[in-house]
């Protein structure tokens, strides 16, 4: 029996795993960090929550778009996958686009990362999510450049199973970053 | 080398249509119905966000199933312990610490452990 693609798939899974010992520490250091504001404003006066639901609905529907994408792809239906992939990476580029507008917005406002510890430690927290939606982009332009001149190889279907499970993973994460530091911060 | 892809875990349309409706739901339900429990708004928050996490678990990441899911399973629950450990071993030692350190005892505090007497601040 040939076990490649599942061996594949369990390295990347131990990848995803080792991720979410790196986002949890992040999420320990803003756990203890966000009350030092260093006599600037706290998160309830910083953060707009109806713009960060709305990056929520669109990562969500991005991930939806990619289980889509994968599905498609097993199915070997060329056309669809190409869309479907193509609807998650434009998703996943306006959400990487409202979250680098905040970003700016803080910055310009003078709530930049060095203010204090509260915004070193945001920063870090939602910055490395932003990184790796930004990667994973990166990586939709290879898988989408893979299908155009290559079509629907098994190469391509094990690649979009280990993208879907990265992609699904972000969103998770970006679900706790949404629940702690804005549902929380606010209320 | 030919690889099984029909091995990998996978869902159908409309288990990745469901799993999308109940995110969906459940986000809008934290960001509205959430906030109206009062005093039990931040577990309320918890609970949603936990039981996200296993919808997108189940839904999309179809953790558990298709060949080898013993082995993800047993990487996911020692990932779970590390977490457990790093999150909550953090919060605990540095709320300590703070308290022993990193905050200046109050005038409030000297005079109950009555090591200021209230009549030298009124000198």
């Amino acid at each position: 029996m040939n076990r490649d693609a599942t061996k594949g798939y369990y390295g990347f899974w131990v990848y995803i795993m080792s991720d979410c010992v790196l986002f949890a520490s992040l999420f320990a250091t803003y756990a203890v960090l966000h009350t030092e504001t260093f006599n600037g404003p706290a998160p309830a006066q910083l953060f707009d929550l109806s713009f960060v639901l709305t990056e929520t609905l669109i990562l969500l529907t991005s991930s939806f778009m990619c289980g889509i994408a994968y599905l498609s792809a097993r199915e070997g239906k060329k056309q669809l996958t190409l869309y479907a992939l193509i609807a998650t990476l434009i998703l996943g580029l306006s959400f990487l686009g409202m979250e680098v507008s905040e970003f700016g917005k803080l910055v310009a406002s003078g709530h930049g990362w060095t203010v204090s510890a509260f915004l070193s430690s945001y920063f870090a927290l939602v910055g490395t999510h932003g990184l790796h939606v930004f990667l994973g982009s990166l990586w939709m332009l290879v898988l989408i450049g893979h299908i155009a001149l290559r079509g629907i190889t098994d190469t391509l279907v094990r690649r979009l199973a280990y993208f879907s499970l990265f992609w699904h993973f972000l969103d998770i994460i970006w679900i706790f970053i949404f629940t702690i530091v804005y549902l929380m911060g606010i209320y | 080398m030919r690889t099984k892809n029909e091995e990998l875990p996978h869902g159908t349309n409309a288990s990745y249509t469901l799993g999308f409706v109940l995110s969906i739901a459940l986000t809008l339900f934290a960001f509205w119905v959430a906030p109206l429990f009062g005093a039990f708004t931040y577990s309320v928050f918890i609970a949603a966000a936990l039981a996200q996490l296993f919808v997108q678990l189940f839904f999309f990441l179809h953790f558990g199933r298709g060949a080898d899911a013993g082995k993800n399973i047993t990487i996911a629950v020692f990932t779970v312990v590390i977490i457990g450990i790093v999150v909550i071993g953090t919060i605990w030692i540095m709320n300590n610490l703070a308290h022993l350190h990193m905050m200046p005892p109050t005038t409030t505090d000297l005079y109950t452990n009555g090591q200021v007497a209230p009549q030298n601040e009124l000198k």
